[in-house]
């Protein structure tokens, strides 16, 4: 009965301290959840840019592909053709690589082998063969070599 | 309401305005920054098309120059290198816009193999007219006997059927320093000959040899009320010249000729691109 009668709640003390844990709680949780948005939002913009090199890429080797078409109806032929590809060397402050994976035909690109960064988009030729390859963008210029030979196409 | 109540109730709401606006206002900016900063747009330099044009340009170019330099009936090469060389200069201008630098070296008159590009390493078998309701002239011309490959896989030129059946065929191969030819319809041989000299000279709807010797070559009444394809098979497998003129099925003419090609190497070349085509054009060429 004295407890329900007393409304004196906790002492001063007490109560800082109730306080001072709760806030230090709610900080820790809401600075959490900001670096959680924050990563998830670095994330987001490398895959977008991923999207954007990768289809880049895909529509290069498509254009390609329709020149040698062109070539060959025509009884021309390539003696050399080499493309410089320019990729950022950072994207998101990270380095990645880019594959060509030629059983699926698709590029892969992806930011140190983290599955969240991977983006994969499809590439299609009917004239030529792109060789399975992948480069990285730390390595520097890039290239794209057409071997009239073999009828390839080399990313390096 | 109390105009002596200090609590700050309205500055309190203001404070919250603010805060609210700024809140807005930086994630509107945060958006801007990123979507600046996106590599929005792909530099595609690749154009196939733009290659494409010149490739027929150039085509047309080199046919037009050849018919000018035989314009007083025997070959100028001073006539047909200045309509080269007029050509490559504006040529060159229309590409330097774009920031690309184009070279054109030219050839001189290269023997021609019956292949599509006229080339030793070319496409042996082709189609050289499509839906051909009548052939009004159709002449070959072999000048050595030694460019001819013998007997087995050698050249031939065959009047097909659109269904895809032969109504007419003839070999042209070396035997012994010798054209010999061999036509045939879709089962068996109806004639042969072989040259007095390692040249010859094939008038095949005017039915002779060499100027006046007599040979049927039975192309016409094989081919007469038929639409045909005429093919080249191992076209490789020889060199020479060719006239072929007539209706298309749709009543439309053609004339296409082949005395000689000439290789034309292309080389483009811009800040982040380097080409470098060899494009055969057979020449005088025509209209198919």
């Amino acid at each position: 009965m004295k407890l329900l009668k007393d409304e004196a709640a906790v002492s001063i003390s007490i109560g800082f301290i109730l306080t001072f844990v709760i806030s230090v709680i709610a900080v820790i949780t809401v600075l959490t959840a900001f670096y959680t948005l924050m990563d998830r939002a670095e994330q987001t913009v490398m895959r977008n840019e991923f999207r954007i090199h990768g289809n880049d890429i895909a529509m290069r080797i498509s254009s390609i592909d329709t020149m040698i078409s062109i070539m060959n109806n025509s009884g021309a032929s390539i003696v050399l053709l080499e493309y410089d590809l320019n990729l950022p060397d950072k994207i998101a402050g990270e380095h990645y690589s880019v594959s060509i994976v030629n059983s699926s035909q698709e590029i892969v690109l992806q930011s140190n082998d983290r599955t969240e960064t991977k983006v994969m988009i499809p590439y299609s030729t009917q004239n030529m063969r792109v060789v399975e390859n992948t480069i990285f963008s730390e390595a520097g210029t890039h290239y794209m070599i057409y071997n009239p030979t073999y009828r390839t196409l080399e990313i390096r | 309401m109390n105009a002596d109540d200090d609590s700050a109730q309205m500055l309190l709401i203001a404070g919250f305005a603010i805060g609210v606006s700024i809140a807005v206002f930086t994630v509107m900016l945060n958006n801007i920054i990123y979507a600046s900063n996106m590599a929005s747009e792909s530099s595609i330099e690749t154009s196939p098309f733009e290659i494409g044009n010149v490739l027929k340009l150039t085509s047309q170019a080199y046919e037009n120059a050849y018919n000018s330099a035989m314009n007083a009936g025997t070959f100028d090469s001073n006539v047909f290198m200045d309509y080269q060389s007029s050509y490559e200069n504006q040529l060159v201008k229309m590409f330097a816009f774009s920031g690309k630098r184009l070279t054109i070296e030219n050839s001189t008159l290269i023997d021609a193999y019956f292949s599509k590009n006229g080339m030793i390493n070319g496409m042996p078998n082709w189609t050289l007219i499509s839906n051909v309701n009548f052939t009004d002239t159709f002449i070959l011309e072999i000048p050595k006997a030694s460019k001819l490959s013998n007997n087995s896989s050698c050249l031939r030129f065959e009047a097909v059927e659109t269904n895809g059946s032969m109504l007419w065929a003839m070999d042209i191969y070396d035997s012994g320093g010798y054209v010999n030819v061999r036509v045939m319809d879709n089962n068996s041989t109806l004639g042969n000959t072989t040259s007095a000299s390692g040249y010859v000279y094939l008038n095949i709807t005017g039915n002779y040899i060499d100027g006046t010797s007599y040979f049927n070559f039975h192309f016409n009444d094989l081919t007469s009320s038929h639409v045909y394809h005429i093919n080249v098979i191992n076209g490789t497998a020889g060199a020479g010249i060719f006239r072929l003129s007539g209706n298309h099925v749709d009543g439309h003419s053609f004339n296409i000729a082949r005395h000689a090609v000439v290789l034309a190497n292309i080389s483009v070349v811009s800040f982040d691109k380097k080409m470098f085509i060899s494009y055969p054009i057979p020449v005088p060429g025509g209209i198919a």
